[in-house]
């Protein structure tokens, strides 16, 4: 068994959580509030370095154009002054535009017309019809998903939902695997680290 | 008034943004960079203001002494505790490094990885084959399951899970990364012309909320 | 009768059954092998073309939530990459990235004889996701005027000669999210290439991309780490949680199974249940 302190922790942790299987119980919950906490803390901490570093420090040294997000993010805290709370909106605001700018243009070249133009490639294979046939299947049933008055568009409407079951099995399918590797290390640092059962 | 200079400062800051991507003009360039980078830093602000309104909701639970009200201690001792170790000793401290490797990391890998216990309940009493939509999700998923493992080798399956990932997988991905990205472009429109105002506190009906 | 046990089978039995699934391969290894997919040889391929100049963008964005997933890979590509003598820097857009980069760094730096500023710098933490990921494609010196210790960028000699995203040769991101999409969407329309390390949750989503050529090559959640160190001949955690994970997905297999067969048995007696009481009421009509 180990004597590290730290995987007694980790340990004795992991137990406490592993205990909500078997039923909600009120350590289970304090664990749980003591993960938020921290997790909170450790945002808090990295963002107030972060600010320290890019925004005070260089408005200290001279370099006035911080000025402007560093009031910007001063009014973010308005919100907690019900008579000013409406300035909080300004840098809301700014943030929004420049976002909606940055999708916008993020979107349209690589997400559409880049998937757009790689949907264009020669039938000579099973692969690329399958390809061509299950992309365009799949948008017909986002806009023709309820019915439509034409036979075909229900018909690629009622393909492209198959494909999409398709995509959705396979992504469960990862999916798993993503759990179960999470669980390894756990059942790991328990049997193995703390209880020194495996090899 | 107050939503109509909100309204103006997205549509400058988003249009400014757009014509950068189309427009090589220095002056506009220059704006974009500026505007991203003030974005990033206000970010940064956010982030904080996540964590201080956390503080407040909890504090006011414990002044109100709400239902449970012991976990909010728990929550903000936690908070503050691990706040105070982090601005006056550093991330790279050994005291940090415990709370990280021991606590924190330790605590959020384990929460997560109780969804291995629920998607396995999930698929014994769900995962049931009702018609020819089921048949073909469960038929998929099987394969990829089998073909991440090292059991189904010698039949293949590794083979058979990549080209389900490479090809059905991606034509039904893309058709929804296409119809994704539409979506994302006709939002972030309506964010930039002012015709979508709920982050600054626009009612449906049109009132605003202060 | 048993059907309808099986049908409402107590949820704490499939729990232990998912559990010694994943105990029993720990305790006793099977030593089962596993084949390296196309996509992680890409990866290694791309890793293996660069060049002792070249200076390499590695993004951890992932959390300790899926670090278990994600970190194996993160090892395994790193420790090529070291082999390789490529410069590194490490772009930081989770709160959590900086930690996962430095203690990558502390346990391998020494092996390769790395040393910080003149092979590898750590670039601070860049809140703000999609628009951080756009400003450091559209201003790099701009959004890093200094690394995460405060040391202007001008003066670290691992990024000597680095003025815009495009003088990168690659762009690693391991992510649990979107990132990788949002470094496919801005930095690689600069020129410069992107692969991507990927939870087994997020790689249907990035799989449009790989066929498109905007993503250069994909690691495959766990398997993909195992992948990646059995390419690089270095066997590590991932190679040996994979007989833990072969057998927890034959258990999900078997449970998947044995869920249709109680369900299918179950509304078979259901059905004949209900055939028998219609049969028994109308023979009491008839009397």
């Amino acid at each position: 068994m180990s004597r590290d302190p730290g995987i007694w922790t980790a340990a004795l942790l992991t137990l406490v959580a592993w205990s909500y299987l078997l039923k909600q119980n009120i350590l289970f919950q304090a664990v749980e509030h003591l993960f938020v906490g921290i997790s909170a803390a450790h945002a808090m901490t990295v963002a107030f370095t972060n600010l320290r570093d890019t925004c005070l420090r260089p408005a200290l040294s001279g370099e006035w154009t911080v000025i402007v997000p560093i009031l910007g993010g001063l009014l973010l805290y308005t919100r907690f002054v019900p008579k000013i709370s409406h300035l909080s909106r300004i840098p809301l605001a700014f943030t929004m535009g420049t976002a909606a700018g940055v999708v916008m243009t993020g979107s349209l070249g690589p997400s559409f017309i880049q998937q757009v133009s790689g949907t264009m490639v020669p039938l000579n294979s099973p692969d690329n019809a399958i390809l061509v046939l299950g992309t365009v299947t799949t948008i017909a049933y986002f806009l023709f998903g309820r019915k439509s008055r034409s036979g075909v568009m229900d018909c690629a409407a009622k393909v492209g939902r198959y494909v999409m079951m398709a995509s959705f099995g396979a992504a469960y399918g990862n999916t798993v695997m993503m759990r179960m590797s999470l669980l390894i290390p756990r059942i790991r640092l328990v049997f193995g680290d703390w209880l020194g059962l495996l090899p | 008034m107050k939503l109509t200079l909100a309204s103006l400062i997205t549509l400058v800051a988003g249009i400014t943004v757009v014509a950068d991507y189309f427009v090589a003009a220095p002056v506009i360039n220059h704006a974009a960079s500026t505007f991203t980078q003030w974005s990033v830093m206000l970010s940064a602000f956010s982030t904080a203001l996540g964590g201080v309104n956390l503080l407040a909701v909890h504090k006011k639970r414990l002044s109100q002494r709400s239902a449970n009200w012991g976990l909010s201690v728990i929550l903000l001792a936690s908070m503050v505790a691990w706040l105070v170790i982090g601005l006056s000793l550093g991330t790279e401290s050994s005291v940090y490094k415990f709370i990280w490797d021991n606590v924190y990391s330790s605590l959020s890998s384990t929460l997560f990885a109780l969804n291995a216990f629920f998607i396995a309940s999930a698929a014994y009493r769900s995962f049931r084959v009702k018609g020819i939509d089921t048949l073909i999700l469960l038929v998929t998923a099987c394969a990829v399951m089998l073909g991440r493992t090292g059991l189904g080798e010698a039949y293949r399956m590794p083979e058979i899970a990549d080209w389900l990932i490479r090809v059905p997988n991606t034509a039904g991905m893309r058709g929804i990364t296409i119809g994704g990205a539409l979506g994302a472009i006709s939002v972030s429109a309506r964010v930039i012309l002012g015709l979508e105002r709920g982050y600054a506190g626009e009612r449906r009906s049109g009132g605003s909320y202060q | 009768m048993i059907s309808k046990k099986l049908a409402n089978l107590d949820s704490r039995i499939v729990y232990a059954v998912v559990f010694l699934s994943i105990l029993l391969p720990l305790w006793r290894p099977l030593g089962l092998s596993i084949s390296v997919s196309d996509g992680t040889l890409k990866v290694h391929g791309l890793l293996n073309a660069l060049s002792q100049d070249d200076t390499v963008i590695v993004s951890p964005s992932f959390t300790p939530s899926t670090e278990a997933e994600v970190y194996p890979q993160m090892e395994a590509v790193l420790r090529h990459l070291l082999s390789r003598n490529a410069r590194i820097a490490f772009a930081c857009l989770n709160v959590e990235s900086q930690i996962y980069a430095e203690e990558s760094m502390a346990a391998l730096a020494p092996e390769f004889g790395y040393e910080y500023g003149v092979d590898y710098v750590i670039l601070p933490f860049t809140p703000g996701m999609e628009t951080a990921v756009a400003a450091i494609s559209n201003n790099f010196l701009g959004t890093y005027p200094r690394d995460a210790y405060g040391t202007p960028l001008t003066e670290i000699e691992a990024v000597t000669g680095i003025r815009s995203v495009s003088d990168f040769a690659l762009i690693v991101d391991f992510n649990t999210g979107n990132t990788a999409i949002y470094y496919i969407q801005y930095a690689n329309p600069r020129g410069v290439r992107v692969v991507a390390g990927a939870s087994g949750v997020t790689v249907p989503y990035l799989t449009p991309y790989l066929a498109t050529g905007q993503l250069s090559g994909l690691i495959d959640g766990m398997r993909g780490a195992a992948e990646y160190e059995s390419a690089i001949g270095y066997p590590g955690e991932a190679l040996a949680a994979m007989d833990a994970q072969s057998l927890s997905h034959a258990s999900i297999l078997a449970l998947i199974g044995l869920g249709n067969g109680a369900s299918f048995l179950s509304k078979r007696g259901d059905a004949r249940d209900a055939e028998q009481k219609k049969q028994s009421y109308g023979g009491e009509l008839d009397e």
